[in-house]
């Protein structure tokens, strides 16, 4: 058994070997075409301790907000999102909605400083959506709110985990 | 050197008005922030439960929003019970309609039911060195109403319960439909709680017929004063359970803060004063030097008064005094003498449909 096992071993390996290689060349990148002089930090979200994150745009004035798939997986089903109002202008920290499950309401603070101008609508007809895709960005996403970033809130986000940080630091909850 | 105890609990004696509880409760909430947001100035708090007897009042949730309402049912809502005419002065006051920042929908607070806040830092230290995890959402309202479950089932409560697909704790009487015993809503802010529970111990459930509790059309309150008084006709024994006393109620409120302490801190019985208790009768009386680690300072903690208060409800029935001086009159006034006074009460007997002011029990109009 050992012996067929030893002369097996090679060929296993080698398998495994080229069906990652070939699997690595077909996974789509997570950021588009694979452009290394594009800027990944513009596309990715940032996270903070009570699990929301925040996605800036190319020109870092406006910003997307949401919950992460961690606080909805923990939420459980939501049956109420109440969204902040437009032009409301908040800091780093700052209450800006909530989201309610099982007969409990918990406060969505705001990532960075700035000034909410648009609203996801879809989570008051549909308070589930964003459960389906709490990190979702798209119009039939669980993105909570949009909104304008100043100065201060660009550098709001240097405080920020990002998402490799983010997995650890769930994993350790 | 004491060591500091797992959890406190401060418990309110009498009625209190709710706003004050409120206004108590977002200061504790505040120092907890203040902790998470900078551990090194701020020292933790540690888990405290408040447990009290709210003033009617009904509150609204996160979702409702009193002002988007019909204001002659506002209106409403501010009534008084109907009471009989010798109904004590605190008992004719209305009820106060307040919106919170929890959880859940509309419900009503006041005499005769347990109220219970837990306010500690779901994930904090004093959570995490029992659970390791510490608690999410999900879970602590789970642990609220198993606490209560167990708490009920104490062998001299004896009210069996159990926890369904809707948030609260539900109890039935065989044959009966099934019946809310405690309602639950919960605020959490960076993961720390607020609000909690309403347990009905022997709560007016009138109260309740104005509205829709928790948004449950066809599903109706229930209290332990109820369902005793229903086992009770259902078995036809005498008195076999006989009253809800205070008794009951402190009772059940000890049980239930230690359930919680044990499930949440691992609190065990033999723990030298791991958990904390103190019983005051306002919260004036939490500015007191023991108090200090509250560090309430000048915080306003008055109750906010309601418009519709005026001295008729705090006066003494005029209608009694009276009828006094009608039936009992002396050309000298009110009597004087004890003889005077007997003669009188002698007079009292024998006036026709009257005994002392209450219906005679021999004209059938008793209650």
């Amino acid at each position: 058994m050992a012996s067929i096992a030893r002369n097996l071993r090679p060929a296993v390996s080698r398998l495994a070997f080229t069906a990652r290689a070939r699997t690595s060349t077909w996974r789509p990148s997570p950021f588009g075409l694979r452009a290394f002089s594009a800027t990944r930090a513009a596309f990715e979200k940032k996270y903070t301790k009570d699990h929301e994150w925040v996605e800036l745009s190319d020109d870092k004035k406006t910003a997307t907000i949401g919950i992460s798939e961690y606080a909805a997986h923990a939420l459980g089903d939501v049956v109420y999102v109440e969204l902040p109002e437009l032009e409301l202008t908040v800091s780093a920290g700052d209450a800006i909605g909530a989201v309610e499950s099982v007969k409990s309401a918990s406060d969505i603070n705001s990532p960075i400083s700035c000034t909410i101008t648009a609203i996801n609508s879809l989570l008051e007809e549909k308070p589930s959506t964003i459960n389906g895709g709490p990190e979702d960005t798209s119009s039939a996403g669980g993105w909570v709110a949009k909104a304008e970033v100043a100065e201060v809130g660009a550098q709001d986000l240097a405080g920020l985990m990002d998402a490799e940080r983010y997995k650890a630091f769930t994993e350790e909850q | 050197m004491s060591r500091l105890p797992l959890v406190r609990h401060i418990h309110f004696k009498r009625v209190q008005p709710f706003t004050s509880i409120s206004k108590l409760q977002a200061h504790i909430v505040h120092q907890n922030l203040l902790h998470k947001a900078r551990p090194q100035t701020y020292p933790a708090p540690l888990p405290l439960i408040l447990t009290f007897t709210s003033s009617p009042v009904y509150t609204f949730g996160r979702r409702d929003d009193p002002s988007t309402l019909d204001a002659a049912f506002i209106t409403s809502l501010r009534e008084p019970l109907p009471r009989g005419k010798h109904a004590a002065s605190h008992e004719r006051a209305g009820a106060e309609v307040v919106k919170t920042s929890r959880g859940g929908l509309t419900t009503f607070h006041g005499p005769g039911q347990l109220v219970v806040y837990p306010i500690f830092d779901l994930k904090g230290a004093s959570v995490r060195a029992h659970l390791k995890e510490g608690l999410d959402v999900r879970s602590y309202v789970r642990l609220l109403e198993e606490t209560t479950i167990d708490a009920l089932a104490e062998p001299c409560l004896d009210i069996p319960c159990v926890r369904t697909e809707h948030p609260g704790v539900w109890t039935s009487l065989p044959g009966q439909e099934s019946a809310k015993i405690a309602a639950l809503g919960v605020h959490l802010r960076r993961n720390i709680t607020s609000y909690g529970l309403g347990l009905n111990v022997n709560t007016d459930l009138r109260w309740f017929e104005r509205i829709v509790p928790c948004g449950l059309g066809g599903k109706r309150m229930t209290s332990v004063g109820e369902i005793w008084r229903r086992k009770k006709f259902m078995e036809g024994r005498g008195r076999a359970r006989g009253r809800v006393t205070h008794g009951h109620k402190s009772f059940l409120t000890r049980r239930w803060v230690e359930g919680f302490a044990k499930g949440a801190f691992g609190w065990e019985e033999k723990g030298e004063g791991a958990l904390a208790s103190y019983s005051v009768c306002g919260v004036e009386e939490l500015r007191r030097g023991r108090f200090g680690w509250l560090g309430l300072g000048d915080v306003d903690l008055s109750a906010d008064v309601a418009e519709k208060e005026t001295s008729e409800t705090t006066r003494e029935p005029p209608r009694a005094t009276e009828r006094e001086k009608e039936e009992w009159s002396t050309p000298g006034g009110y009597p004087q003498s004890p003889d005077e006074i007997r003669s009188l009460i002698k007079a009292a007997k024998n006036f026709p449909g009257d005994r002392n002011g209450f219906e005679s029990p021999d004209d059938g109009s008793a209650h």
